[in-house]
């Protein structure tokens, strides 16, 4: 089991933060880090993975300096970048066993764990094929197993899900949730959806700041009650969703039933009903101009 | 950051006063090293057998040769195209002098045939580095065995090391059968060499240029063009001119090393591989 702290980490690039001062604690289980576009979810990982270094503050693994652990620590990571870099003509075998080779893995140990990989990502069939043949969805699947070849400890996901269809989503949901047992796995994404069920705790960044993060009981309970029901009548659902964040319409026959988020009760008639995590995210990363919410 | 100088100052003043004994500072270092030693040895799901050396071996040489297991592990699987291409055409200068005597080329012809060539494989060499930065693998390969400074630092001695050897086959070869002096012709072949890598490695010191290998081409094409006008204006390398040619290969060393730490400075930032910043 190992430890990963944060102290102050922050990250400027000339005039802009990209990561305001962020403190950390992750120990083992699964992390799930919501954010936008620029919410800073990326440069955060990357720091993790020391590839950038912070402009300030420290990130220690087992209160040792990553920067100072060196290989050490490269040897317990396992990272998918957001954009995944790989070689065109190279074979899927191939490139497995390259990165292999960069993750300096025994060559024994790194054929049975390639052929357990490819069988686990659905890959086997296409371990000859180049990579320039495969869809996006399969190119995401050997970026995960590229990340799983030396059984990391810590293993950093950006955007793992981009260009899965449902059912490999959920093969992922289910491998990761088992990956979590002993090992820190931060996942980020934009798909609320993936992280809703197999993260132990969900972190919510936002404009380079990390503005909450528990679990979903302990978000629900910070936000108290924002998620409201309504029916109204289909020409006053363009007036509501400028007013309001909407985050369904259901069209009926009569009229249109809203899910309106917001702090107070919306309109006379609007009903509570209980948040889930895709609101509180909705909620808590509204934009200020975004009237009341 | 005038607050920032002020508290740096007033730890620097108080480290001062602190006296810090040598010998117990390597006696914890050690204890250390020992500690995360047996620790990554001791820990069940560590895929690190790659990294730890076994019980038999021990010392620089074992230590070395792991190093060089690992790199040629690899080289064998790594894309090796742009390393192909600089190594043709390191061979195609190396084997162009036997044909350029076979035609009866006069020395001067040489000479230009020198700077052209050096100026080219210099280029060449760092438009194959660049490689590095522009995105492919560069991100991904860092947070691997091998740091991107190590990996940078590989790269140039690979590339440097090829790069001297060709230079070092035509300067003897040339000097040999035209019968020209060493020194003068080793001189006028490595400072096109040096400049031109200079111009080409400051293209990589900008992040705007450094993911596109145009740049690098076009400096590379500038200043080949700039030698091969001086090449052909003999009075320009003539005996008298060599300590001309002497002070910029000076020069041009001294702003190679600065660069190349000014490089590394920003390759150990992260910011040379990641440019989206998100």
């Amino acid at each position: 089991m190992h430890r990963l702290e944060l102290i102050g980490v922050e990250k400027e690039y000339g005039e802009k933060t990209a990561v305001h001062a962020t403190s950390l604690c992750l120990e083992d289980g699964v992390y799930g880090l919501l954010g936008e576009n620029g919410a800073g979810k990326t440069t955060l990982m990357r720091m993790i993975c020391g590839i950038l270094k912070p402009t300030r503050g420290a990130i220690r693994c087992d209160r040792i300096e990553i920067g100072q652990m060196g290989k050490i620590y490269r040897g317990m990571l396992g990272y998918l970048p957001q954009e995944f870099g790989y070689y065109k003509e190279f074979t899927a075998l191939r490139f497995l066993r390259y990165m292999a080779a960069l993750k300096a893995m025994p060559e024994e140990a790194a054929e049975k764990r390639i052929n357990d990989l490819m069988e686990l990502t659905g890959l086997e069939s296409v371990r000859k094929q180049k990579l320039k043949t495969f869809s996006g969805g399969m190119i995401r699947r050997i970026g995960i197993a590229q990340a799983l070849l030396n059984n990391p400890e810590i293993l950093i996901l950006d955007e793992p899900t981009a260009g899965l269809d449902p059912n490999e989503r959920v093969r992922f949901r289910n491998l990761i949730s088992s990956l979590g047992k002993n090992r820190i796995v931060l996942l980020s994404t934009h798909i609320v959806s993936d992280v809703d069920y197999i993260a132990d705790e969900i972190m919510i960044m936002k404009q380079g700041r990390m503005i909450r993060r528990g679990t979903q009981r302990q978000l629900s309970d910070s936000v108290g009650q924002i998620v409201w029901n309504c029916t109204v009548s289909e020409k006053d659902v363009k007036d509501i969703s400028e007013r309001y964040v909407v985050s369904n319409i259901k069209n009926r026959e009569n009229g249109a039933e809203l899910r309106i988020i917001s702090r107070t009760k919306p309109m006379p008639d609007a009903y509570p009903t209980d948040a889930t995590l895709e609101d509180i995210y909705l909620y808590l990363t509204r934009k200020e101009e975004e009237g009341e919410v | 950051m005038k607050t920032e100088k002020k508290v740096k100052m007033i730890f620097q003043k108080a480290n001062e006063k602190m006296h810090i004994s040598e010998a117990e500072k390597s006696r914890t270092q050690e204890l250390l090293a020992g500690q995360m030693e047996d620790y990554f040895a001791a820990s069940e799901i560590s895929g690190n057998s790659g990294f730890r050396r076994s019980k038999s071996e021990s010392g620089f040489a074992a230590y070395f040769r792991q190093k060089i297991r690992i790199l040629c592990r690899q080289i064998r699987y790594m894309d090796k195209r742009a390393w192909t291409g600089d190594l043709m055409g390191n061979i195609c200068f190396a084997v162009i002098p036997v044909a350029l005597r076979y035609y009866g080329a006069g020395t001067e012809d040489m000479m230009v045939f020198l700077m052209l060539s050096s100026s080219l494989l210099g280029s060449l060499s760092i438009l194959v580095l660049s490689h590095l930065f522009s995105g492919e693998m560069g991100e991904l390969s860092c947070t691997c065995y091998f740091s991107a400074r190590q990996i940078a630092a590989q790269q140039m001695f690979g590339l440097g090391a090829v790069n001297l050897l060709t230079l070092g086959f035509l300067i003897g070869f040339i000097g040999g059968c035209w019968k020209a002096e060493f020194f003068r012709i080793g001189i006028c072949t490595l400072v096109p060499f040096i400049v031109t890598v200079c111009i080409c490695m400051g293209i990589l010191q900008f992040e705007g240029l450094r993911n596109r290998s145009y740049p690098v081409t076009a400096a590379g094409v500038i200043s080949c063009a700039a030698f091969l006008v001086i090449a052909s204006v003999p009075p320009l390398y003539c005996a008298s001119a060599i300590i001309v040619w002497g002070a910029v290969f000076a020069v041009g060393l001294a702003v190679l090393v600065l660069e190349i730490r000014h490089l590394f400075h920003t390759i150990d930032k992260g910011e040379i591989l990641c440019t989206d910043w998100n």
